[in-house]
This record gives structure tokens, sequence and C-alpha cells, in this order.
């Protein structure tokens, strides 16, 4: 049984079954293409043949005209004998017009006529020359070749024998017959050639064919053969089936699961649809629910708003009682000069009253004692009213009075500039003009140990909103004052670099943590107690120069200090909408 | 006075003297091939230098006016065209073109290039020419001068065409000998030239339509080759063909033949009184190719 095992496995195999179909095809073919290209080229050749033996036959029709016109025998020898000298042909045969034969001549003398065996037949082949010019046709051993013999005889005019003249073209005379006989033995060679030479190039090509086919089937199947044995390897591989059994129980298989697989689906589908209808259902109540929600929430937020508004104008409320608080107390030292000189004034203007009244009193008085009496009153008078210092004291309050009157002045017209915000408008300003205005509204009660040092750089004039940049700086340095707890030093510094003004404040506070420097500008946000701060000043601050392009960096250390570092740019790209 | 005596004396002198005038010659044609242009251009050269136009008409020279009849086939349009024009002359170049105005009589005619030109002159004593035939003598003479050795002479002919060739030429040149075969038709061409085989030095061409068919040529050619023959022909077309010399007419002197003719005609000899002349000038023409194929000798003072 073993022994027909490889029969077996080829019987089962796919592949081997494509390869046998593919082998067979291509011999099957391979044998068809031999059989044409023979019978093609067999037919070229006989059609060359066909053509060699007109050629010679009309050849021979054309070198024999004169004899056949002349049906001199003498002159037929020589062009027959050079047509027989060809090595096929074997018998040459002139007749004239009316079918009498004038030349007859074969290779072998004792041979039989193969024109001549059939004599009734001459007439058949004369006609058929007539009409048609030529006539050829084979028997079993040779080819035989039919031409007409014609002849121009018309005679020309006496003048033609002297001179070459224009002479019409005369109808030529059928004045015979040439007939050729080709024997088949080189032909029969040729094709005997033809049959070996195609027959080795088909076999040739044969072997390349299915050398080819075999690694090509091999090359191409072997995804299949993969496949194959996988499925063996599922199957188990214990059965023994043929491939395309295999592949078809297999598929078969696949396909029972397929149409389970949609019917699965389709179920899921069907319950998809019902559970979707429920979700929708479910989503619509939510999105009913949410826009409820959200109708508390757009209620709460418009609440929150105006919590916020209220707090933005406590913050502002807060900011202009700290300064309010700042200018007062500016306003009280500036007043202090003033009304602490005010006393002293009305004392010694009393003094000088009482001086001029004893003068004018002495100078309605005779001379004698009592007037000398009044002039040494008067001489005590000026001692007790130290009258020699009286003017330099003047000169000393009015100094004090001027100089409260001028501090006066300057804190209204800072407060002035502070106070125009709401009409201001972008135009260029001195950086250093805003910090040294704003510097005095800082409160004055937290200022006592603080020393604020002015390091400030040359800096072009900034194309800004005045009254928000110092509103921002004394924001900056109210904090700063703040956090260093009435001791330490505030430095100030400016600078300016690629088109940009720098102003950095730093303090020598107690920091900001780290967790808290990111949150410093959140609205709201305060580490101040509870009602010292709102929350918002360093937000407004941070929108604020926001709003002139500009940005402010933060670095801090906790127990060291806090570098704000405001950053302008000198002409920002579009100018910002007034701010309210 | 005296002046004015010799200004009459001289003008008397004047009109005395011959008042030759130019002509009209028509030239009637049949087609231009070359020897018919080559004859005209002779014949118009030799008669202006025969008849030097002069007196009062000196300033005009002999009026040539050709008719191709090829190109008007019509006899009685052509006789029309001439008899309106009253030429002095008509030179007719060929057979046809004779034909065509042989029916006038007013005007002198002069024919060339015609063949028996006597069948169809008939009896009209207003033409004459110069014929087509090379005398045989001529003929025999430049053979003689070219291939001294040769002497027996093959000819065919036809002896309602040209017996008459035959008997010339034996009475020409008695010292040749003449082997002349009869054929009544073409046909019969190679069979005679069969005979001749072995028998002559020289093929003799006869101007003969029947013996010398074109079509039948070739054996006279196939004949030479095969037997180392030379072919004695009578035109020059034969050189391309085979022969290997050819005694012909002299295209030249028979145009200044006839211009003689006609100068005689022209200055008030009746036409009668010029008869038809045969040619008295031949050229010689050896086909190198073939003589040197058939190994002849010719003399090296005797090349033509």
């Amino acid at each position: 049984m073993n022994r027909w095992r490889p029969f077996h496995r080829i019987r089962e195999s796919f592949v081997a079954k494509i390869s046998l179909t593919l082998v067979a095809v291509v011999v099957v073919l391979a044998v068809l293409f031999d059989l044409m290209l023979i019978r093609l080229q067999q037919r070229a050749y006989e059609q060359e043949n066909i053509k060699h033996g007109l050629a010679l036959v009309r050849l021979l029709a054309q070198s024999v005209r004169i004899a056949v016109f002349s049906e001199n025998n003498q002159d037929f020898i020589m062009p027959v004998n050079s047509i027989l000298s060809h090595e096929d042909v074997v018998e040459a045969d002139i007749f004239n017009h009316e079918g009498a034969m004038l030349f007859s001549r074969k290779k072998q003398e004792n041979s039989l006529s193969q024109i001549l065996d059939n004599p009734e037949h001459l007439a058949t082949i004369f006609k058929n020359i007539k009409e048609s010019g030529e006539m050829h046709w084979q028997t079993p051993n040779s080819f035989i070749f039919w031409w007409p013999v014609y002849f121009n005889t018309a005679t020309g005019s006496d003048e033609s024998l002297f001179f070459e003249t224009e002479v019409e073209p005369a109808a030529e005379e059928l004045i015979g017959y040439a007939a050729l006989v080709i024997s088949k033995q080189s032909f029969t060679e040729g094709i005997r050639h033809i049959l070996v030479n195609t027959g080795v190039i088909v076999v040739c090509f044969l072997a390349a064919g299915l050398a080819m086919s075999f690694v090509v089937v091999r090359h191409m199947t072997r995804p299949l053969s993969n496949i194959l044995k996988k499925v063996r390897e599922n199957t188990g591989g214990a059965l023994v089936r043929d491939d395309l059994s295999l592949l078809s129980e297999t598929y078969g298989g696949m396909l029972r699961e397929l149409e389970q697989s949609f019917e699965t689906i389709k179920e899921l589908k069907d319950g998809l649809e019902v559970k979707v209808v429920e979700r929708t259902r479910e989503l619509s109540d939510r999105q009913i629910q949410l826009e409820t929600a959200n109708l508390k929430l757009s209620e709460t937020l418009a609440k929150l708003q105006e919590a916020q508004q209220q707090l933005i104008q406590s913050e502002k409320m807060a900011a202009m009682g700290q300064m309010v608080a700042g200018v007062a107390h500016e306003i009280n030292n500036s007043v202090n000069f003033i009304s602490g000189a005010l006393p002293s004034v009305k004392r010694l203007l009393g003094d000088l009253k009482e001086l001029l009244a004893s003068y004018e009193e002495l100078e309605g008085m005779p001379n004698g004692d009592e007037r000398r009496g009044n002039i040494a009153a008067i001489h005590e008078l000026k001692n007790d009213i130290e009258f020699a210092g009286i003017f330099a004291t003047f000169e000393q309050l009015l100094a004090n009075i001027e100089e409260g009157t001028t501090r006066t002045t300057r804190i209204i017209k800072d407060l002035k500039i502070f106070t125009r915000q709401g009409a201001e408008k972008f135009k260029e300003a001195d950086i250093h003009s805003i910090i040294e205005s704003s510097v005095p509204f800082i409160d004055s009660r937290q200022m006592k140990g603080v020393e604020i040092r002015k390091q400030f750089g040359d800096i072009e004039p900034v194309t800004c909103l005045a009254g928000r940049i110092s509103q921002v700086f004394l924001n900056i340095m109210q904090n700063a004052v703040q956090a260093m707890n009435g001791k330490g030093v505030l430095t100030i510094s400016t600078w300016q670099e690629n088109g940009q003004v720098h102003v950095r404040f730093a303090d020598t506070g107690c920091g900001i943590d780290k967790d808290l420097i990111n949150r410093i500008f959140d609205p709201f946000f305060t580490t101040k107690e509870v009602g010292k701060g709102s929350g918002l000043g360093l937000g407004i601050s941070y929108d604020i120069i926001k709003q002139h392009s500009g940005r402010i960096n933060v670095e801090s250390k906790v127990g060291e200090g806090t570098v704000f570092e405001v950053i302008l740019p000198v002409s920002p790209p579009i100018f910002p909408m007034k701010m309210d | 006075m005296k002046q004015s005596l010799a200004i009459i004396i001289t003008l008397m002198l004047l009109a005395g003297v011959s008042t030759a005038q130019a002509y009209d010659i028509v030239v009637v044609k049949n087609g231009d091939e070359m020897p018919m242009a080559q004859v005209v251009r002779a014949f118009g050269d030799k008669l202006v230098h025969l008849l030097p136009a002069r007196g009062v008409k000196s300033i005009e020279p002999h009026r040539f006016r050709e008719i191709d009849i090829r190109r008007n086939p019509i006899k009685s349009a052509v006789e029309q065209e001439i008899l309106a024009s009253r030429p002095d002359l008509i030179l007719t170049l060929g057979r046809n073109a004779l034909l065509a105005v042989r029916d006038i009589s007013e005007i002198p005619i002069i024919y060339l290039l015609v063949v028996a030109p006597e069948i169809i002159i008939e009896n009209r004593d207003n033409i004459t020419g110069v014929n087509l035939e090379i005398p045989v003598k001529l003929q025999f003479d430049e053979l003689t001068r070219l291939l001294p050795r040769v002497r027996r002479i093959g000819v065919i002919y036809n002896t309602g065409h040209s017996a008459m060739e035959i008997q010339e030429a034996r009475q020409a040149r008695a010292d040749l000998q003449f082997v002349a075969l009869h054929a009544k038709s073409a046909r019969e061409v190679p069979a005679s030239l069969e005979e001749l085989r072995g028998r002559v030095d020289l093929i003799w061409l006869l101007p003969d339509i029947i013996v010398t068919n074109p079509q039948i040529l070739e054996s006279y050619f196939l004949f030479s080759f095969e037997n180392r023959v030379p072919v004695l022909a009578f035109s020059e077309k034969y050189l391309k063909s085979g022969a290997a010399l050819v005694v012909t007419f002299d295209m030249a002197a028979m145009g200044e033949q006839a211009a003689v003719m006609a100068a005689r005609i022209l200055l008030g000899s009746p036409v009668s009184g010029v008869p038809p002349a045969d040619i008295t000038r031949v050229k010689t023409i050896v086909n190198p190719t073939v003589a040197r194929k058939l190994q002849l000798v010719i003399p090296e003072d005797a090349s033509p």
C-alpha cells in the first residue's frame, strides 16, 4: 500500500494538480504550436518553391520565344539545357500555340514524361493558361509549372529601321507554352529539415517552459501551501484529506461561522437599536437636566459676576482708602508746616504791634525823662521780643509755610495725575515720572523703616496709559512695603532692551511660597488677612500690562524677598482700547 | 555738279546688285527626335551660307517655321496652315511629314529621311530631296577599310524588299563573296542564320522590314556572339543591340546636301531641274566593346 502513497499524495495535493495541469497545457500548446509552425513554414517553403519554379519557367518562356517563333529546334537546346542544369529541374517541354510539342527534354532520358502522361489534359491546361496567364500544380513527386510564350510580331515603319522612333506598344501574340517539371526531392529534404529544426526548438521550448512553470507554480503557490499547512495544523493534522477537500471544508466551515456571526450581529443590531432609543431618551432627559443646571449656573454666574463687581468696587474703595490715607498723611504733614508756623507768626506779629505802638507813643512825647523812660522801655521790649532775630524767625516761618504749600501743591498735582485714569488715552510718558508720582501714595505708615533705592537707567518714553501704569506700580510697591512689614529696602531699577522697557521692583520682604507664586495673578487670591486685601490688585495689574502688550515676571524666595519685573514695549504694536 | 553726278552713278550701280532676300521656309516634321534637329540645323546653316540675306531685306534672316504633324495630325489643316503663309519652300523630315504636304503643288518641297520616297512622290514635279539609302559601294568600301580580312558576307533578304541591294552589292564589290539567303518571313531568319553558320565572316544587316524585324533582331546578334561573326548594320541604333560596326548616314551632310538643293530652287531653278539625289557622305562607327569581344582586328590607320 505504501508503494502507492506518492501517487495518492499527488492526487491529494492541490499544487501537484495545478503543476500537472499546467504541464499538460504547456505540452498540448507546444505540440499545437509545433504543428502550426511546421504547417506555416511548410506553406511558406512551398510558396517559395512555387515562386522559384514560376520564375524558372518564365525565364524559359522568355528564352525560347524566338525559337518558338521560328520553330527552330536548334534554338531550343541552349535555353532548355540551361534550365535543366538547375538541380531540381527534371523536365522541360515547349509547345506551339496549337498545342503541338516543339521541344522536350528530360534530365533522365529514359524517364517517363510527367507532362505528356495525360494528353487530353493538355487542352484544359492551355485553355487555363490563356485565361489566367500561368499555371502550376503538384504531383506526389514533383511541381509542374506552365508559362505562356508571347512574341511581339508587329512590324514597324521603314523609318523605324533607321531611327529610334516612338512606336506604340503592340499587343503580344501567344505563340506557345513552356512547361517545367521540378522534382520534389530538395523540397522534401527541406521540409524534413524544417520538421527536425522545429521539433528541436519546440522540445527546447517545452523543457524551458516546464522548468519555468515548475518554478513559477512553486513560487506562486507557496502562500497557498502555507495556508493549507496551517489549516491542517488547526484541524489536528491527523486527517488525511486532499487539499481541495480540506480547503472546501474549511471554507464551508468559515462560511457557516460567518453566517452565524451575521446572525449574531443582526440580533445585536436589533438589540442595539432598542438600546440606542433608550439611551437617546436618557440623553434627552440628561440634556433637559443639563439645560436646567446650565440655567441655574448662568444665574449663579450672574450673581458671581455681580459679587465680583462688588468686590472690585470694594478693592477700589480699599485702594482708594489706602490712597486717601496716604494723601491725608502727606497733606497733614504739609499742613503741619503751615499750622506749626502760624502761632509763632501771630506771636511775633503781636510783639511787633506792641513795639510799633511804643514807638508811636514815643513820637508824641517831649524830650525829657519820660521820653527817655519810654525809650528804655522800648529797648527793654526789644530785648524781650528778641527783636534782633525776629525777622530771621519770620523768614524761617515763611519758609516753613512755603514748604508746606509746595508739598500740598505737589500732592494735589500727583493726585490729579492718579485720578484722571478714566479719560486717559495712550500717549508717550516717562516711566520714571510715573514711578516718582506713584511713590508718594504708598501708605506712609508702613514706610517708616523702608528705604526706596532708585537705579534708573536710560530709557525712552513709553506709549501707554500713564495712570494705569501708575496704578500697577503703586500696587506692586504697596505689596512690597507690606511684605517687608515696615522694614527693608525696595530697589526700583529700570533699563531698556530690544525696544522694551524693564521696570524691576525688588523687595527684601518675606517672599512668596513656591506653591503660591503661580496663583498670585488669579483674581481674589490673597495671602493677606481677611478685610485687608481683595485679591484683585495683581490680577488687575496683570490685565493692565497685558493690555499694553507687556508682561510681568515674578521671582521670589521665601525669607529673602520678591522681585516683580514689568516689561513694556516702547511702542505697543496696536494701541489697545481705552480701559474702563 | 560733279558731286551730284557721282551720287547718281553710285545709286545706279547699287540698283544693279542682286537683291537676294530672306526666305520663308516651313519645316514639316514628325516629332522632335535628335536626328531631325541635327538635319534642320545643318540645313539652316548651309542655306544661310549659300544664300546670305542682303539687299533691301538684309536686316531680316531667313525665317524657319516648324510644323509638327504629331501635334497637328490633320492633313488638310497642315496644308491650309502652310498655304495661308505662302512660304518660299517646304522642307519635310520623314515619311509622314512628306505625306502630309505632298498634295501642295504650288510650293517647292524638299524631303529628307524618307525611305522609298518614289512611292509617295509618284509623278509630282514640285518635290525633290535626298534619298535615305546608303550606297552599297560606300558601305563596303568602309567595311573593307576597317576589316580588310572580311571576304564572305552573309546576308538574309526578302526578295520583295531587298533583292536590289544584293544585286548592287555583287556588282559594286565583285571581290567579296555574298552568301545571300532568301527568307519569306521573320520566322525563317533563325533557320537561315543556322545555315550561315561557319560559312561567313560577317553578317550584313539590310534595311528590310521583313528580315530585320526588330523582334527577330536578337537572333542576328545571338548568332554574331555565338559564332564570333560581326554584324554590319546601317543605323547607329543597332550599336547598342550588338552590331560591331555601322556605316550610316551623316545627318549634317544630308542637311547640307538638301540646303544646296534648296538654294538652287530658291534662286530660280525649277524643281524638276533638281532631281532627288543619293547621299554622298557616310559615317562609320565601331562598337569597341563588341569589337573587342569578337576579337576584331581593326588597323590603327583605319580607325574612323
